[in-house]
């Protein structure tokens, strides 16, 4: 498995465990809108964002909270990786 | 094609050196033609650099997509009719901005996909230039590349902001001081609108791209056409405008433009209901069904911003731009972060950019519930703050309000409890397209929602009260019985209905974002809705079908058509000549843009130190010998302080004197020296006179007058010059009037002149203590008989020195009250004892606002005055009341009138 496929793995089982309980893993894909599609707010992002700082030890800033790093599990993972991520 | 298409360029821009009937001859058919220019010149330019297979490429595209394209083609057709037949939001909107976007819509649809982003922004600033004209539009868009060039200045960040805010403060000292600038101050609302938030979220963008912004991102971004008509414009993220650009299918984004603009132009059309037949003014309430009505009304005025906001983001989605959905249900959301989610979105998303995260970030290793607080307490102080300076760019005022702040103030701490609350439990979310809930689910948020609505419209009125003082007074009602409760109920059950509905079938949810999910069904879907929607609306407004319905109907239609100021604002404006811009806000959001059109050297009299303060019950008089010239009027008072030609104070041996007692219309606000109406017939009756004693016409007539002080001036001065007659011209808010100087001077202290103002006084039980919404109204069921016997002291001070007494019914060209209730004026006048006259034909057969000073000032203007005096003087002339027809007298022939 490679680093990015795990650290999606990682993305969406978090956000189906902290936000869409009971939602079948085949239903969250890579490309489902998370941020337009109202399944993470502000509150759900920030959660997340110390979720993967804990996790990976990377310092994701403020700026990067945003759609355009978050809109679905694909953006979020490539962030992380971005940064280093192991 | 080249020479072809600059040739059409060229005549369309040389058109405006032709001048017809004194109006700039670049028009909308000339910007069409300029963009067809460009459009062909733009074709020109690829064939001979050999990229000719572009376009080939393009509009076989566009052939491919014909059959969609002229769906979406024909529902822009209906809300282009819809939008002109409604007069939907301003002439420059219906008539210019939307038949322009819809014909550049086509030719951009044309052309590939390279040159469509210029093409938008080469539209757009034709657009600016179409509304503004060239200068007014240069300078707007010189000032804006200003700024923008700031946001890319090669010096490091914190320097940056400095000088974008030392730029901005210098922006705003013109903006308090307009004349300064050598530019139309029709630039200002849009200037501001553009700069104020945008500009943060550019510069924030920028700072934080990783590559260089293209040109034509930020022309397009800061020029977006429709806002050269609606200065309240959402403030689109910068990120999100470049990411959505044709992010999907571009007939699916067209057709969901569509479907907004149409939902855009209901609310439109329901606002306007609203505003014209629901609204009631805070000092009416006297039950719980009017506190209902009143709380509800205020919260659904909100439709005009989510119109307008429908309406702004749909017509971008037309050029590519797939931003998301705004004002989704929010009269439904079922908790107070759902309401903040739903209403205005780009505002929820540019305060969690710019506040929210940055307060966050820094502060969770403090704790999330610390950085949580902190971050959405910080949101709303902000938006407070922005609040105001948003009027200040707007309209060049703070308006800063302890309502304003308790209100953002409230919602903040609410937010925070929901929020805090959603952090402990979780909130239920669900995937795009499975958001259909159950009954048991449904009904539960159904009740949350109905929570929500009572507590925001409680809030909304807060919001909506100048003062604590007022809101408090507005809340204590007296009478709450048991038709009362029904409408509470009725109210709270409607809402509860519709939120249940939305909930079960899943349109709450909205479709903002459903990806591959959402876009199930394509452009199919949403013509399939909305196709039939503007189709019925159409069908509904043919004369066949409008003229076959009851005239009551035909009557409501009408009304829906007219960008009116309802009964209310218009009330609020006339009062308005000796206050501040207060309680201006969205909620009569009419009304402000009237004062925002208002250029700044409009010269009101009133205000202009021709009044002198006074410390009895009069309140104030007129200065004498006053005198003013500026901007092409001229103001003028006489020895004995009245605004006319001066007499002496005997009247000359056989002289026909008649005092007129009025307000500002009467006085000749709005017009010259020797153009008010009395003055006219005045000229005309000594042209006309070939023997016998003159007429002599004396106007006592001071602005915004109430009959009390209309009454004090007749004992005080109007009798030592022995006049014959005594007209006194009546209007519609004359007992309002009264009732606001009465009750002023009551707080003051000041001893009524007469028992019978004491006693209804008593009756109604003013104190001195109380507020001045709150006194109003109490004295509020008393109006009608406080004014009644006004008149009739006048007409019997009249009667003690023979003089007759003449009342005449006579408004400003405005939209006046109905035919029942002037004849019900002119019954009053009558049971008083005046010969009472009925003047409310007497702008007929002319436009009635080409006879208004202008738009934000309905006094007559001179050819205004001159329609009044062809009427005074046929009545003069004819009517023996006036004597100076003939021998009978007035107070004969209201004494014969009322047997």
């Amino acid at each position: 498995m490679s680093t990015d496929t795990a650290l999606r793995d990682v993305v969406r089982q978090y956000i189906l465990k902290e936000f869409l309980p009971g939602v079948p893993a085949s239903e969250l894909t890579d490309d489902t809108p998370l941020i337009s599609g109202g399944i993470l707010d502000s509150l759900a992002t920030v959660r997340l964002v110390a979720m993967l700082e804990e996790r990976y030890k990377v310092e994701i800033e403020a700026h990067e909270a945003s759609i355009t790093h978050f809109n679905t599990v694909a953006d979020i993972a490539s962030l992380v990786h971005s940064k280093g991520a192991k | 094609m080249l020479l072809g298409g600059a040739t059409l360029i060229a005549a369309a821009l040389l058109a405006d050196l032709r001048q017809t009937g004194g109006t700039v001859a670049f028009g909308l058919a000339q910007a069409m033609m300029a963009m067809l220019g460009l459009a062909i010149a733009t074709c020109g330019v690829d064939i001979g650099r050999g990229r000719g297979q572009e376009w080939a490429a393009s509009i076989s595209r566009a052939a491919t997509q014909s059959l969609p394209m002229l769906v979406v083609a024909i529902q822009l057709g209906l809300l282009v009719f819809l939008t002109i037949w409604f007069q939907l939001e301003n002439p420059a909107f219906a008539r210019l901005v939307l038949p322009f976007t819809a014909f550049g819509f086509l030719v951009h649809h044309l052309m590939p996909d390279r040159h469509r982003l210029w093409y938008f922004a080469g539209l757009s600033l034709i657009g600016f230039v179409l509304v503004l004209g060239w200068v007014t539009a240069g300078w707007l868009i010189f000032l804006t590349l200003v700024f923008v060039a700031m946001c890319h200045l090669p010096i490091p960040w914190l320097a940056r902001v400095a000088v974008l805010l030392v730029a901005g403060i210098a922006l705003g000292v013109l903006r308090v001081n307009p004349t300064w600038v050598p530019f139309s101050s029709a630039v200002w609302p849009i200037l501001g609108s553009i700069l104020m938030f945008r500009l943060m979220v550019y510069a924030y963008d920028v700072r934080n791209a990783k590559e260089k912004v293209p040109a034509k991102w930020s022309v397009a971004y800061f020029f977006v056409m429709p806002n050269v008509v609606f200065p309240l414009f959402p403030v689109v993220d910068f990120a999100t405008f470049r990411r959505s650009y044709y992010d999907r299918d571009a007939v699916d984004i067209y057709q969901r433009g569509i479907d907004w603009m149409a939902r855009g132009l209901i609310h439109l059309v329901l606002y306007r209901a609203v505003y014209q037949h629901l609204t009631i003014a805070p000092e009416d309430v006297t039950t719980g069904a009017q506190l209902v009505q009143y709380m509800s009304s205020t919260f659904l005025l909100y439709l005009r911003v989510s119109g307008t906001f429908h309406l702004i983001v749909g017509m971008l989605h037309l050029f590519g731009f797939r931003l998301p959905e705004t004002h989704r249900f929010f009269y439904l959301a079922s908790s107070f972060t759902d309401f903040w989610r739903r209403i205005n979105i780009y505002w929820k998303d540019f305060m969690m950019k710019l506040v929210f995260y940055p307060v966050y970030f820094p502060l969770r290793k403090r704790g999330e519930t610390t950085a949580l607080v902190v971050g959405t307490l910080s949101v709303f102080f902000i938006t407070w703050i922005t609040h105001s300076y948003q009027w200040f760019w707007i309209l060049g005022k703070w308006l800063i309000s302890w309502t304003d702040g308790l209100f953002w103030a409230i919602l903040g701490v609410l937010l925070v409890a929901n929020s805090l609350w959603e952090a402990k439990h979780g909130r239920k979310r669900a995937l795009p397209g499975a958001a259909r809930r159950r009954g048991r689910e449904g009904l539960l948020v159904a009740l949350k929602a109905t929570g929500v609505f009572v507590t925001i419209c409680t809030l909304w009125s807060l919001w909506g009260s100048p003062t604590l003082g007022d809101w408090f007074d507005l809340m204590s009602v007296q009478r709450f019985g048991g038709r009362d409760w029904a409408a509470v109920l009725g109210l709270l059950g409607l809402v509860a209905g519709a939120a249940f509905l939305a909930e079960v079938t899943g349109k709450s949810q909205g479709d903002a974002d459903r990806g591959a999910v959402a876009d199930r069904g394509g452009w199919k879907r949403g013509a399939l809705r909305t196709m039939p929607q503007l189709a019925c609306l159409t069908f509904a407004t043919t004369p066949f079908v409008l003229g076959s319905l009851d005239y009551r109907v035909q009557e409501f239609a009408r009304d829906m058509r007219l960008p009116e100021l309802n009964k209310r604002d218009v009330a609020a404006m006339q009062r308005g000549y000796y206050e501040n811009l207060q309680g201006v806000s969205l909620q009569n959001s009419q009304l402000w843009e009237v004062y925002a059109q208002r250029p700044p050297q409009v010269v009101d009299i009133w205000k202009s130190g021709i009044m002198r303060e006074r410390d009895d019950y009069l309140g104030r008089d007129m200065k004498p010998f006053f005198a003013m010239f500026d901007q092409g009027v001229s103001i003028r008072t006489n020895r004995w302080a009245m605004r006319d030609r001066d007499y002496e104070q005997m009247k000359p041996v056989g002289a026909h004197r008649i005092a007129l007692l009025g307000q500002s219309y009467v006085a000749g606000d709005g017009v010259n020296n020797g153009e008010s109406f009395e003055e006219v017939v005045e000229d005309q009756l000594a042209r006309e006179r070939t023997t016998g004693a003159p007429t002599q016409i004396l106007n006592f007539s001071v602005g915004a007058y109430s009959l009390i002080q209309q009454l004090l001036q007749l004992e005080e001065r109007v009798w030592t010059f022995g006049p014959d007659v005594v007209v006194v011209f009546g209007h519609q808010i004359d007992a309002e009037r009264q009732a606001i100087h009465i009750v002023k001077q009551a707080l003051k202290g000041i001893e009524p002149p007469y028992p019978w103002i004491t006693d209804i006084l008593a009756k109604a039980n003013i104190t001195r203590d109380l507020r001045e919404a709150e006194a109003l109204s109490r004295l509020q069921p008393y109006r009608e008989e406080l004014l009644e016997r006004t008149q009739r002291a006048i007409v019997e001070a009249c009667r003690a020195r023979g003089v007759a007494a003449i009342w005449i019914y006579l408004a400003m060209p405005e939209k006046g009250p109905a035919p029942e209730e002037i004849q019900a004026l002119v019954e009053q006048a009558r049971r008083s004892g005046f010969h009472a006259l009925d003047w409310s034909s007497v702008y007929d057969g002319a436009d009635i606002r080409t006879l208004q000073r202008s738009q934000w000032d309905f006094h007559p203007n001179a050819t205004g005055h001159q329609f009044i005096a062809r009427r005074f003087h046929a009545d003069i002339t004819t009517d023996p009341a006036f004597g100076v027809a003939g021998p009978r007298t007035a107070t004969r022939a209201s004494a014969q009138e009322n047997r």
